[in-house]
């Protein structure tokens, strides 16, 4: 599999995460707390995130990134689903989806595109100051401190004995057809220093069979 | 290949060390390994242009094999790619090759 077939590839599965959400955030107005629902959203966000990240389609990365970061709170319970944010949703998933039409025309967004974006992630930083300031009416959608801008999901989990630092401790293991399919771990760690530097990192060379 | 008794054996990699040459690469390697008439391996990677992770299991492949019929395989003349990726993996103890330290610029 070549660079372009894993691009065709990363299009097609975006596409299929993104009629996924449509269908999610279709159900998830009736049932706010439905916990399957919300991941199905979030997962979707944030699987085009770290794919598009990999091949470097950073306009893709910002965007997401920012739609990913609210989700995240929905998730953590600090935010709610209401008909409002769903409608943004929606929105959001087309603005994705032209994204995505663009990658695969080849050609960068416009400045209609690039504006579109931009009106979408206002609204959704509006959320967070809008949402603040109701924190007086005791709804269950207002905002508990909201957590930084940037985040990194945690993947392995601290050792309860370990000592504490500000690092995060994240372990990866790859699939055997990885390679094969077109997807370079190397790339995927040389993504992570995008968000931060790496302190020491471990490779295990010993968990294969004799070749 | 210089298969002369006393001198290392040694294999020039030339070129891509990634998946797309994996297979084939494999092979040479295990048998430049198995036919050495030396106990000393070389394995050039001056002219090694471009490297990913199966380049590197290569690598590890390699090393793990000679030493498995008591063979002693050096890396040898890292390209820059080459040092990079040792680098991001950080496995250059584990090879346990003397690596040349590059200018910073």
């Amino acid at each position: 599999m070549n660079l372009d077939d894993a691009l065709k590839t990363f299009i097609i599965e975006s596409r299929e995460l993104l009629e996924g959400m449509e269908g999610a955030l279709l159900s998830v107005e009736q049932a706010p707390d439905d916990a399957d629902l919300i991941n199905a959203i979030f997962r979707a966000a944030h699987t085009i995130k770290g794919s598009a990240g990999l091949f470097g389609l950073d306009h893709v990365v910002r965007f997401t990134h920012d739609a990913e970061n609210v989700l995240d709170r929905i998730r953590g319970g600090k935010l709610r689903f209401d008909s409002e944010l769903v409608a943004l949703y929606l929105e959001i998933r087309d603005h994705i989806s032209t994204l995505i039409d663009g990658v695969e025309e080849g050609c960068a967004p416009d400045s209609a595109v690039l504006a579109r974006g931009e009106t979408l992630t206002a609204r959704l930083k509006n959320l967070d100051t809008g949402s603040t300031a109701k924190t007086d009416d005791n709804t269950t959608h207002s905002v508990v401190a909201g957590p930084s801008d940037d985040h990194v999901e945690r993947v392995g989990e601290r050792s309860p004995d370990s000592a504490e630092t500000e690092n995060w401790h994240i372990s990866l293991r790859f699939g055997s057809e990885v390679l094969r399919n077109g997807m370079d771990p190397a790339s995927f760690i040389r993504y992570l220093t995008t968000f931060g530097r790496i302190v020491k990192i471990v490779t295990l060379t010993d968990t294969r069979r004799r070749w | 290949m210089d298969t002369s008794e006393g001198a290392p054996a040694a294999l020039n990699v030339t070129g891509e060390l990634t998946i797309f040459t994996a297979a084939t690469l494999k092979q040479t390697l295990l048998d430049t390994i198995a036919q050495a008439a030396s106990e000393e391996i070389d394995i050039d990677l001056s002219e090694v242009s471009e490297i990913d992770t199966a380049g590197v299991q290569l690598m590890i492949m390699a090393k793990r094999e000679a030493a498995i019929l008591g063979k002693n395989l050096r890396l040898v003349r890292h390209s820059d790619p080459v040092l990079d990726m040792i680098d991001l993996y950080d496995l250059s103890r584990f090879f346990g090759d003397p690596l040349l330290i590059r200018n910073s610029n």
